[in-house]
């Protein structure tokens, strides 16, 4: 027997099979405009902004943190109600801080109905929130920037995003297929490069930090694909100045789906595509989560160019039991690597996330 | 005329039988004085039991001036008790809520005898026992002549033709038993009452017109008394 | 040797076979009648408190707004920016029908509506829905989940509510709400573990969308329920708008047991009274069983035993039976439980809020400690005359008739010190009346009466003597001796007999105190109907009768009915459950220019016009039990906290009211609508023009509103009948006290009568001797028991009447907050005379069959 909400959502997740015909695809190619492709797109089902990042104050003591919002619609329409609560929506936010210097982890869930002011996103500009949590485009200082905000228990964030390159698009301008699936694609692009700056306080201790953060925003109608148990996904700053973004399916008999994807941003703003054959990302080392009992590989080899990279996790334990809002439990957090492009030294920070871990 | 015919009364289970009374015998002229003699627990309470229809024989008759007492049922036994049969008993017997006057009163009231009349017989009863003084007392105010002296004046309220006396002055010092056995006596002489007295003393047995000594429930001697 | 003694005993026991059952009997009914009141009182709330429980889940505070709830945009607000999490609620208790019966009146299927909103939920309540519980709808494939969060009237239902009326998942049910049937359907099952764990019975979950629409809330939430911490949640109160407050859910239940504090005042007493009456009955049986055995001590002390081994061999006896006779006791007193408990929730449905009627469940701490309260009772009761037994020398022992001494050289004392019992009444009454503190004054008030009773009891004996000695005049002219015979018995035995006829007096005295202050209470309420329901017919929602004041007439309602032609005047009345220093009263919202004229307020002062353009001008009339209860006078002004904040309002009047014990604050709808928003009206009394008949009128209005509106029309002659009938209800469990009393007093004298029969064995010996016939002798025994009967009557009727003026003027007014006047009602007196009289001849029936089994010869032999 599930929980009362979970089993609402999971319902909602897999099972509207019918409904979800009135829903657009990520079929053709996007004609990109922003700010508009900042805020949601209702015609189609899911739709995610993902904030994750790594930042340390002036004595270098580090943090990483994780805010996502998840807009998941349940029909396509609704019919009119009399009651303000009624909503086709429900929103839900993840909000994680790993205390690197601690060894700690710690991380909570909300959800809403986008209703009422509950919780939304606006469809001109990058503008979602859920409850007092938020992620805000505004008109800083130094131009367009984001303004992060998140409060719990253990803590607070409150961070001003810069964008030091502009969107930067995925597989074919943005449409990236996630199998041979007809419809099974998403729309996705990120911004790669955003200069955090801003306060951080956890348990009590407040801090003044910098850093970088990477923001991915995907929208679109999911299609159940019984091939795939999980992926892995990887963002990373490099020192050269570079950044990269790493994405794998795992299929069901243990291989690695061909659609694999990577995006290689230099230190320009252009970019490179890698497909299934052009870089390589390899399980090293594993860590076992005592509570849900998922085998996580918690040290990587990555290869891709001339770039051969050691990929560890400072703070093992980063993974988030969210069976309550999305229904699933999965591991999220940041990493750090080392290696050489060629004769360079290279360093670089990032955030891996692994997901179907869990039997 | 008193007549009994083979009186038994046996007590205790068949198994197990005690034999109180045994086959007895016995007429008794009216207007006599009879004493009973035996020792306690000869049978000479039983008989005056049976006698007076406290109890019922076992087997025999009694007869009472014709009637045949073992005959009657427990109505017609009341009314037997209540108007044939005054009864003195060795603890007196005077009920002790009651006043002297009134205990003397109550089977003649039970009688509905008139209220005035009654009265008026009983103080006469107590004046003539020498206790009309005393007749506003309560009985454990009195000495236990006295209050032997009330029971007998209970006793005669309803003039019984039968006066039945259980060890009247068992429970008495020999002077003031002395006393009681006349006031029997002169009942006997001048009222021509029949009196049954028990008595397990020679003496007070004396005091009678004949003695039937009691044993082991049977009558087994009879002595009558010269100079009557 | 103490074997012996003990085999002694139950030989004893065994011989004496009916007097040792009055005896277990006795004890057994004193503990049933504490058990009984002690469990319903236990149980009455039980099943209220944890459905408040369950609902509330793990929440920690509640956020309470007005009447009309908190607006949508308000809770909207406070849950987003809470940083403890937060979720919004609605409920509402209503009867439902499945549809396809077609029945006019509400079924006993009775649906308590939870609307949620599940997203932010999960961590306050642990629903779950039954995980195969996926169902069609049509050709669409709709999981659970969606079709609760989307489809307008989807519910998830209990799994053993849906058994028990034979529903599936599909099926349409119509619940009643605010006088209207609406539509839910089944969406989905709620599996039975999670209930039983969680104690609610008969759960409807709707979305919160869904809650709105049918509840006719749109817009509004009841309350939000909160996790937080203390500080976090000190915080958020400060936080707070004016018109919203935070409060422990434990609030909510100690608001219903507020409100009831009354009726569970009036329990408790009734629980003390039990305990007493109880006890009392123990004693009482227990002190005839070892006075019986007066004569076999002496006969033992003769024998050379001590007085330690009398005394430990009879209490191991009394041990014995005092824990035989509690487990009898234990197991009536669960059967008694059963009946008081249904009679109790009844009564608190029909007055506060709706109970199911739940089966009697046991505590063990309740049995376990009246079979402890049972069995020292029993000890205690033995001990005193076997201590006093064992004492006396052995020969005095034998003679009952030095302890008749004692007893009536006694009865002066102990009437001294009723006396002084009764002069503590007087005290306590002043000081209870005076005494400002209701608790405590309601315990003066208890203790009043207690000490009325007492003062009654300690009289008994010399008023005994008294009596006798006179009617022993009379005796003797009536009956002759055999009357004088049975007035000195009862004087003799005055140690037996005065127990006995103050126990007979006291259950008497009770019946007549409460007899009287029903009836008077009758009469005043009676006049008050008189006076105030004079419409000439009533509406209410059919809801009412689940959902209490929470059942309201829509808007369309009132439309429908001032376009009657019919109708002169229409008076809305709107009650609504407030909160004043903490305390629960209501708010009463009139149409005051309709009722000025047309119903009888009655005014403690003031003249009746200018009292009502005060209140029309916005001041506010105060019922009596309110002006009592907070010491308000007409001219001071009540604070009421208003959606704009505390506001203050002037008494225009204080009037006589029996609605609502709590008190009520009542104004105009103008001063309810500018203060706390949109009126809530709950009754409607409908005034017809002249020429219309009223019963007519009531059959053709049933006709018009018949698929509309789920409205009843009670015309004022029912009303009245029905508020009889409620008052009637509401004493049922008095009645059972009543009985219980009557018991009590009967087993008192039967074991009297039959203990004075059996030591006199040797008395009756000698009158059956001297000639005395059975009639004669069931003469004296009926007179000796309808002669203590008599005087139990006797003394009952001014101690009746004292209790009567206790409960009138103390306990009512002071802590029940009812003005009755008192009213003699010779119903109630003539009632006591011929419970007497007839537990009395009763009572002696049996004695007198046992008479014909005493031997003569045997009886004047003893000695």
């Amino acid at each position: 027997m599930l929980r009362f909400t979970l089993y609402l959502l999971f319902c909602a997740f897999t099972t509207s099979i019918l409904a979800q015909n009135d829903f657009a695809r990520a079929e053709k190619m996007r004609d990109w405009k922003f700010p508009r492709d900042h805020g949601q797109h209702p015609a189609y089902q899911t739709e995610w902004w993902y904030f994750t990042g790594n930042v340390k104050t002036e004595n270098g003591r580090r943090f990483g943190y994780e805010l996502t919002f998840f807009r998941q619609a349940l029909a396509p329409a609704i019919l009119p109600r009399e009651s303000q609560w009624a909503f086709r929506d429900v929103y839900i936010a993840h909000f994680a801080i790993t205390d690197i210097a601690k060894g700690k982890f710690y991380y909570t869930q909300k959800s809403a109905r986008g209703a009422l002011h509950l919780a939304g996103a606006d469809s001109a500009l990058l503008a979602v929130h859920l409850g007092d949590w938020s992620a805000r485009q505004e008109n800083g200082r130094e131009g367009e920037q984001i303004r992060l905000r998140a409060a719990s228990d253990f803590g607070e964030i409150d961070f001003v995003l810069q964008a030091l390159r502009p969107p930067v698009f995925h597989g074919d301008h943005g449409l990236l297929p996630n199998s041979h699936l007809p419809g099974d694609a998403v729309y996705y692009y990120s911004l790669p490069v955003l200069q955090t700056t801003g306060i951080l306080r956890c348990h009590g201790e407040s801090f003044r930090l910098t850093g970088s953060s990477w923001m991915d925003h995907e929208f679109f109608t999911p299609i159940a694909n019984p091939q795939v148990i999980g992926w892995d996904w990887l963002s990373l700053h490099l020192s050269d100045s570079t950044a990269v973004m790493l994405a794998q399916w795992r299929q069901i008999d243990g291989s690695i789906s061909p659609y694999a994807t990577g995006t290689f941003i230099r230190r320009e703003g252009t970019t490179q595509i890698f497909s299934a054959g052009n870089f390589s990302f390899i399980p090293q080392a594993w860590w076992t989560s005592p509570t849900s009992g998922g085998k996580y590989p918690v040290a990587w080899k990555i290869k891709f160019l001339d770039y051969e990279l050691q990929l560890r996790t400072p703070v093992a334990n980063q993974e988030l039991d969210t069976r309550r809002s999305t229904g699933k439990i999965y591991w999220e957090g940041c990493v750090e690597v080392s290696g050489k492009k060629g004769q360079q030294e290279i360093r670089g920070e990032g955030y891996l996330e692994m997901t179907g871990y869990v039997k | 005329m008193i007549r009994l015919e083979n009186l038994s009364k046996i007590y205790g289970s068949r198994e197990n039988p005690i034999v109180a009374l045994h086959d007895v015998n016995l007429t008794i002229q009216t207007g006599e004085f009879i004493a009973l003699y035996g020792r306690s627990g000869s049978g000479k309470s039983t008989l005056l039991n049976l006698l007076s229809g406290i109890d019922r024989p076992t087997s025999g008759k009694i007869f009472v001036h014709a009637a045949e007492v073992t005959a009657m049922d427990e109505n017609r036994l009341t009314l037997y008790r209540r108007d044939t049969i005054g009864f003195v008993f060795q603890f007196f017997n005077l009920l002790p809520t009651l006043t002297v006057l009134e205990n003397v009163l109550l089977p003649g009231q039970l009688n509905k005898h008139s209220a005035s009349k009654l009265r008026e017989r009983g103080l006469h009863l107590l004046a003539q026992l020498g206790i009309a003084d005393r007749h506003q007392a309560w009985p454990d105010q009195l000495s236990g002549g006295q209050q032997q002296r009330v029971a007998i004046a209970r006793a005669l309220i309803n003039d019984p033709q039968l006066l039945l006396a259980d060890e009247p002055t068992g429970n008495l010092d020999s002077e003031t038993g002395l006393h009681i056995l006349e006031i029997l006596k002169s009942l006997s002489a001048n009222h021509d009452k029949t009196i049954l007295l028990a008595t397990h003393s020679l003496d007070a047995a004396q005091f009678t017109d004949r003695v039937f000594q009691v044993k082991d429930g049977a009558l087994v001697a009879q002595t009558n008394k010269a100079g009557k | 040797m103490l074997r012996l003694l003990r085999l002694f005993n139950l030989r004893h026991l065994r011989r004496k076979r009916l007097e040792t059952l009055l005896c277990l009997l006795g004890i057994a009914l004193g503990v049933a009648v504490m058990v009984g009141i002690d469990l319903a009182n236990q149980n009455a709330l039980r099943s209220f408190r944890r459905t408040v429980d369950a609902v509330t889940g793990r929440a920690t505070h509640q956020i309470l707004g007005g009447p009309a709830g908190i607006p949508d945009s308000l809770a909207a607000t406070i849950i987003s920016g809470s940083e403890v999490q937060a979720t919004p609620l609605l409920e509402y208790v209503a009867s439902a029908r499945f549809h396809a019966t077609i029945q006019d009146t509400a079924t006993k299927m009775i649906l308590h509506l939870l609307a949620i909103d599940p997203l932010t939920d999960a961590d306050f309540r642990d629903y779950s829905i039954a995980a195969n519980a996926t169902a069609r709808s049509g050709s669409t494939a709709m999981s659970t989940g969606l079709r609760f969060l989307l489809q307008p009237g989807a519910a998830l239902v209990d799994e053993d509510f849906a058994a028990a009326h034979h529903l599936k998942i599909d099926d349409t049910l119509k619940v009643l709400i605010g006088a209207r049937w609406r539509e839910i359907y089944i969406a989905g099952l709620i599996p039975k573990q999670t209930l039983s764990q969680s104690g609610l019975d008969n759960l409807a979950l709707v979305d919160i969308t869904t809650g709105q629409e049918i509840f006719g809330r749109v817009g509004y939430v009841d309350r939000i329920d909160v996790i937080a911490s203390e500080t976090a949640a000190r915080t958020l109160a400060a936080q707070l708008p004016a018109s919203l407050h935070l409060e422990a859910p434990a609030r909510r239940s100690q608001r219903v047991n507020d409100m009831l504090r009354s009726f569970r005042l009036n329990l408790m007493a009734l629980s003390f009274l039990a305990v007493f009456v109880g006890m009392f009955l123990i004693y009482n049986t227990m002190m005839f069983a070892v006075m019986q055995r007066r004569k076999q001590i002496g006969i033992l002390r003769c024998l050379g035993v001590t007085p330690r081994q009398i005394i430990l061999n009879t209490l191991l006896e009394a041990f014995g039976l005092g824990v035989i006779g509690s487990l009898l006791g234990l197991g009536l007193g669960v059967v008694l439980a059963d009946y008081v408990t249904r009679t109790v929730t009844t009564t608190i449905s029909d007055l506060y809020v709706f109970l199911k009627v739940s089966s009697v469940t046991l505590n063990s701490g309740i049995l376990t400690k009246f079979f402890l309260i049972g069995l020292l009772t029993t000890l205690l009761a033995s001990a005193v005359p076997i201590i006093e037994a064992s004492k006396v020398p052995a020969a005095v022992a034998v003679r009952r008739s030095a302890l008749e001494f004692r007893a009536q050289k006694f009865a002066p004392r102990f009437a001294f010190a009723g006396i002084c019992f009764l002069v503590i009444a007087i005290v306590l009454a002043l000081n209870s009346i005076q005494g400002g503190e209701v608790f405590g004054g309601f315990f003066f008030g208890l203790a009043a009466a207690l000490a009325v009773a007492l003062g009654a009891i300690f009289l008994t004996p010399l008023l005994t003597l008294v009596l006798v000695r006179f009617t022993g005049v009379i005796m003797n002219k009536l009956a002759g001796m055999i009357g004088v015979l049975a007035a000195r018995n009862i004087q003799t035995a005055l140690s037996r007999t005065a127990v006995a006829i103050a126990a007979l007096m006291l259950s008497l005295s009770m019946v007549l105190g409460m007899g009287l202050m029903i009836a008077s209470f009758r009469g005043s309420l009676n006049d008050w109907v008189k006076s105030v329901l004079q419409a000439d017919i009533y509406l209410q929602p059919t809801d009412a009768a689940t959902a209490k004041w929470e059942a309201l007439f829509p808007p369309e309602f009132i439309q429908f009915l001032e376009q009657q032609p019919e109708i002169d005047a229409i008076d809305l009345y709107g009650a609504t459950a407030f909160t004043y220093r903490g305390q629960p009263i209501y708010l009463i919202a009139i149409s005051a220019v309709v009722v000025k004229d047309r119903l009888d307020f009655i005014f403690t002062q003031g003249n009746d016009q200018e009292n009502w353009q005060h209140l029309i001008a916005g001041e506010v009339f105060l019922s009596d039990g309110f002006a009592r209860r907070f010491h308000k006078a007409v001219g001071d002004t009540v604070v009421l906290s208003t959606l704009h904040g505390p506001r203050v309002f002037r008494t225009a009047a204080i009037f006589v009211d029996y609605s609502f014990e709590q008190g009520q604050v009542m104004m105009d709808h103008r001063t309810y609508t500018e203060n706390w928003g949109a009126s809530r009206i709950t009754n409607i009394g409908v005034f017809l023009k002249p020429q219309i008949d009223f019963r007519r009128y009531a059959v053709d209005l049933r006709r018009a509103l018949a698929g509309r509106f789920a409205v009843q029309v009670i015309p004022n002659r029912d009303l009245r009948e029905r508020v009889f009938k409620v008052f009637d209800q509401s004493f049922a469990i008095t009645q059972v006290m009543q009985i219980l009393a009557g018991v009590v007093a009967f087993i008192g004298i039967i074991s009297a009568v039959m203990s004075l029969l059996v030591e006199r064995t040797r008395e009756l010996g000698i009158l059956r001797a001297v000639g005395m016939g059975f009639g004669q002798l069931h003469q004296m025994v009926l007179i000796e028991s309808g002669l203590m009967g008599a005087l139990a009557a006797c003394i009952a009727v001014p101690a009746g009447t004292a209790l009567a003026l206790v409960m009138i003027y103390v306990i009512n007014l002071h802590t029940f907050n009812w003005t009755i006047n008192f009213q003699i009602n010779f119903g109630a007196y003539v009632q006591i005379w011929w419970m007497a009289l007839a537990a009395a001849l009763l009572a002696a029936i049996y004695p007198m069959s046992r008479l014909k089994k005493i031997s003569i010869a045997a009886a004047i032999r003893e000695e």
